[in-house]
């Protein structure tokens, strides 16, 4: 009874305190909104965008995040130009961005010199978490975590002995097949053979030929989208049929209209597949998103999404603590264990990297179908 | 005889207006480099970055204004020469750990063999050796991006090495803004020294017609060469100092986009200006920042700023200054 | 098989930049410049294509061509009239006009990327999907119309030219502008509807070439290619720019597999430096 009168007054005392030092905190994002990789910057920023109305409607008490967005054009030098923009003029205490892996290698070097915390919702290079800088961090699973899951669940769940590997030659694909290629090794999974091609490329008729004459029982691209989408086509086309996995390309619309019907029984990793994931988190972003948009959230909305509520759930957490800085803000990101994210839990591991569910998903009658959700 | 003294007479005109000309471009000079001095120095904070940006590509336009403004010919690979430059450096920094001083010389030196290795396709006649330059520039974005063993591949290089001059390190925005503002101003002024010299009238005399330029004597080839080489070898410092600005370095700041900026940036200042290739450069760095919200507009704004600074200002933003203040001048009188 | 399936996919996309090539030929010919817009053109044709099949579906894609193909034209000839001509009539540099077309291509693609989002779109029709046998070679059903049209196209052209009041016209006014514009040929007429054609061949090209892959705004870098393939063949000379471009197109697609797929990009200029090295003026050019 008086421990409950003690909370009661500690609330009113603390929530007294912060409405008179209730603040508006600018956050910065970036990622691409223009040009070809446009999807992935403006999809998760109009993610973030509905987490920040909710974040703004209470969820930190009188506090407010203001979010200031930017487009770096999928570029490292308009990355880095825009980032230094936000610390320098913005005063941001934080930033959620980099969508694709240049922009955010670019971005991070800027972030750690001037110790602000940089919360990044799509890398993945692994290359960005090794160097253990202490202001990065990302809810995406690192390359290494993509590929090896993947190399695993093809050789345990799929029974697959051989695999053919295409890369788009870029920092997206080369980690990635690097990182599988290594496990594959590991766990004994044949590799047939590699071969990385220039992000340019259109006509992959040669290169699947090639591949097709070694006969794997998987291929495995690590690519875009609009490259995924022609090999499909270009295997229909041949009459070349192989069990074909495509990664995230397999979520995302343009790649089934690209692909056509050979897009069918393709298999791809997702960051996030809507439905997946069963929680009341889960299921309430859902259910949100169909409110607003009339459709589901593609992958790249919910990890934007998320990316803002474990950034706001930290500040939360550093405000309890104490106060809200660019210090404590890097902390309580670090301290994130178990959130309980609309793309399932979260936990911000010591360098940097994310453990989270990854979804396994399959096209069956031209829609996305949960295979397996790797843990 | 009467045609005789009508050539003394316009030669007599031609160097009167040539040292006018010359006083003219000298104080064009001094009001550039004093502006370029004091603003991003006294503005300080990210104005310091913007004018590091700034000082980086008006560098490189420079190199670009000299090739295509003045002696015409037609670079569409220049950002390779940046990259091959900036690679240059860093890599003979982090690993043999030379003094950047050694490395920045060894970045000009070797893009400008790359550019003696381009200019090699001057055989190619006019156009030809247009587009031969375009596919020069894509082949080395290829082989920076490929050739991993050497460059890192397109994951790009980390851990750019601090600049250390003479035992003097410099870690600041301030102290890297002084060489590069230091740089910049050296090469301004040698080019303005040149472009007054007879290697600058021969230039120009290629620039407005080689086949006249032939007629009169004049090594076209030769001259050729040495343009392009030099254009190339002012890439390649300034793409030294890219790396210490963005702390990051991958093949992706030098494609085919950023060769096509450096262009818009010296049309857009002024083909043939030496002063309007650093206006232009301050313009394309400077403005996409005041129209931040209009992002996805900007390189439609530049491809509009290109083709109407054709039609409408053949002489560019210097041009048009440049003839406000002759109207002036005679209004004055 | 597998030769004589990429023979084939190297022979229809060397046919896309034929075409693409016969424009930039015929540009510099009539007007004296190189068009770097000319890519850009082919994929604002490609998307007015888009935009036809979307807005009637029920049109037969044969019929989407010379549709797409008019109205293209008609953005070049507007372009030419306006932007080009002063310019040419002002007798301005080689240097100045690459650097016209190329503010016009910027224009055109990101205005595209504006108009048409930044997402590829496929063509929603049948055809995109299709696939036909030649022989015993299964291959996507927009080949042979690939072929007809670039056939069509060529003899279409050539009667033009050697046919037609308005062909000899053109060709009049490209080869001797004094003489022809006394014998009453207008020039700024006949630059203009030169490139206008070439707009309209261009758009006929992006939107063949369209049901093979998608439609996005920076297709147009496809044109830098075909200008190889224009180079390589000489500039200038119509059969030259189809030889050309299937010399690269087939070059690509085998040169891709004996080198090295990382480096295709490469291939296509590599192969122009080399063969120009070797015969300045192009396969086709005049020893000179």
């Amino acid at each position: 009874m008086v421990l409950a009168r003690i909370g009661i007054f500690a609330t009113l005392l603390l929530s007294f305190a912060s409405s008179a030092m209730a603040k508006d905190f600018p956050v910065g994002f970036f990622g691409p909104l223009s040009g070809p990789a446009a999807a992935y910057g403006s999809e998760s920023l109009a993610g973030a965008q509905l987490a920040l109305e909710e974040i703004n409607a209470g969820y930190l008490g009188s506090d407010k995040i203001k979010l200031i967005p930017a487009d770096d054009t999928a570029s490292p030098g308009v990355a880095a130009q825009a980032v230094q923009r936000m610390i320098d003029i913005d005063d941001v205490v934080a930033v959620v961005g980099g969508s694709t892996s240049a922009g955010t290698a670019a971005a991070i070097e800027v972030t750690k010199e001037a110790k602000v915390p940089q919360l990044s919702p799509l890398a993945v290079d692994s290359a960005l978490t090794l160097a253990n800088n202490p202001w990065f961090a990302r809810i995406a699973q690192s390359s290494t975590t993509w590929a090896e899951r993947t190399a695993e669940w093809l050789k345990k769940d799929k029974g697959a002995k051989s695999v053919y590997l295409l890369v788009r030659n870029d920092n997206f694909g080369i980690p990635l097949a690097d990182a599988f290629e290594k496990k594959a090794k590991e766990i004994g999974l044949e590799l047939k053979g590699k071969i990385a091609y220039e992000p340019t490329s259109r006509e992959f008729r040669p290169t699947l030929a090639t591949v097709a004459s070694a006969k794997p029982d998987y291929i495995v691209l690590w690519g875009y989208y609009t490259e995924a989408g022609l090999m499909a086509k270009q295997m229909a086309e041949m009459q070349i049929k192989f069990p074909f996995y495509v990664g995230s390309a397999i979520g995302i619309d343009q790649y089934r209209e690209i692909a056509g019907p050979s897009a069918e029984g393709t298999y791809g990793l997702l960051y996030y597949l809507a439905g997946s994931i069963e929680t009341d988190a889960g299921k309430k972003f859902v259910q949100k998103w169909n409110e607003r948009y009339h459709r589901t959230p593609t992958q790249y909305e919910g990890m934007g999404y998320d990316a803002m509520y474990v950034l706001a759930d930290a500040m939360k957490r550093a405000a309890a603590k104490g106060g809200i800085s660019k210090q404590t803000i890097r902390d309580e990101i670090f301290n994130t264990k178990a959130f309980q994210g609309a793309t399932g839990p979260i936990t911000i591991l010591s360098n940097g990297d994310a453990q989270r569910p990854l979804p396994m998903a399959e096209l069956v009658d031209g829609k996305v179908k949960l295979d397996t959700l790797l843990k | 005889m009467l045609r005789t003294a009508k050539e003394s007479l316009s030669q007599q005109n031609d160097f009167a207006s040539a040292t006018s000309q010359n006083r003219n471009d000298w104080i064009v000079f001094a009001v550039i480099v004093s502006i370029l001095w004091s603003v991003p120095l006294s503005l300080g904070g990210f104005y310091l970055y913007l004018g590091l940006a700034v000082a980086i590509y008006a560098i490189s336009a420079l190199g670009l204004q000299t090739m295509v403004g003045l002696a015409g010919q037609l670079s569409l690979g220049h950002a390779a020469f940046m990259g091959i430059g900036a690679y240059t450096s860093v890599l003979l920094q982090k690993t043999l750990g030379l003094p950047f001083l050694v490395t920045l010389a060894a970045a000009g030196l070797t893009a400008a063999a790359a550019g003696l290795l381009m200019a090699q396709l001057i055989r190619l006649s006019g156009v030809y050796f247009k587009i031969a330059t375009f596919g020069f520039g894509i082949v080395v974005h290829q082989i920076l991006s490929n050739w991993t063993a050497l460059t890192g591949g397109s994951a790009g290089v980390r851990g750019i090495p601090v600049i250390s001059i003479i035992g003097f390190q410099v870690e600041t925005r301030t102290g890297l803004f002084v060489c590069e503002a230091l740089t910049l101003t050296l090469i301004y002024g040698l080019l303005v020294r040149l472009s007054h010299g007879k290697i600058g009238r021969a230039f120009r005399a290629i620039g407005q017609n080689e086949a006249a330029a032939r007629s009169v004597g004049i090594p076209v080839p030769r001259y050729r060469m040495i343009v392009i080489t030099l254009g190339c070898a002012i890439a390649g410092i300034a793409g030294a100092y890219l790396p210490h600005l963005m702390r990051f370095l991958s093949p992706e700041s030098f494609t085919w986009y950023e060769s096509l900026t450096c262009l818009i940036m010296i049309t857009v200042g002024g083909l043939g200006s030496l002063p309007g290739a650093i206006i232009g450069a301050a313009v394309l760095i400077v403005a996409p920042e005041y129209l931040r919200d209009f992002a996805q507009y900007k390189m439609l704004a530049f491809g509009v700023l290109l083709v109407a600074s054709m039609i409408l200002l053949p002489k560019g933003i210097a041009g048009a200054g440049a003839a406000l203040s002759r109207r002036k001048r005679i209004h004055a009188r | 098989m597998n030769l004589s399936l990429q023979l084939l996919s190297g022979l229809a996309v060397g046919c896309i930049y034929s075409l693409v090539a016969v424009g930039f030929s015929m540009v510099y010919r009539a007007m004296g410049l190189v068009n770097f817009a000319q890519g850009d053109l082919m994929m604002v044709g490609a998307f007015v294509g888009y935009s036809i099949i979307i807005s009637a579906p029920a049109l037969p894609f044969w019929l989407v061509v010379p549709f797409a193909a008019a109205l293209t034209a008609s953005l070049g000839y507007v372009i030419a009239q306006s932007a080009l001509w002063p310019a040419i009539q002002r007798g301005a540099s080689q240097t100045y006009l690459v650097l016209l077309t190329l503010g016009i291509g910027i224009v055109l693609s990101n205005g595209a990327r504006l108009i048409w989002g930044a997402n590829p779109r496929v063509y929603p029709i049948p055809l995109t999907h299709e696939t036909i046998r030649v022989g015993q070679y299964p291959v996507p059903a927009v080949y042979p119309l690939i072929g007809l049209t670039m056939v069509v196209l060529i003899v279409g052209l050539h009667l033009l030219f050697t046919r037609t009041w308005l062909g000899l016209a053109l060709r009049a006014a490209a080869d001797d502008a004094q003489t022809a514009s006394i014998m009453g040929v207008n020039r700024r007429f006949a630059s203009a509807a030169s490139f206008a054609l070439a707009s309209g061949i261009g758009a006929a090209a992006g939107v063949l070439y369209a049901p093979i892959t998608f439609v996005s705004a920076d297709m147009g870098m496809l044109g830098i290619k075909a200008f190889a393939a224009a180079v390589l063949g000489s500039l200038g000379s119509i059969p030259g720019s189809v030889i050309g471009g299937l010399v690269i197109g087939i070059g690509e697609t085998l040169g891709g597999q004996l080198v090295s797929s990382e480096y295709q990009d490469s291939l296509a200029f590599l192969l122009m430096i080399g063969i120009l090295l070797v015969k300045p003026t192009g396969l086709m050019g005049k020893r000179g």
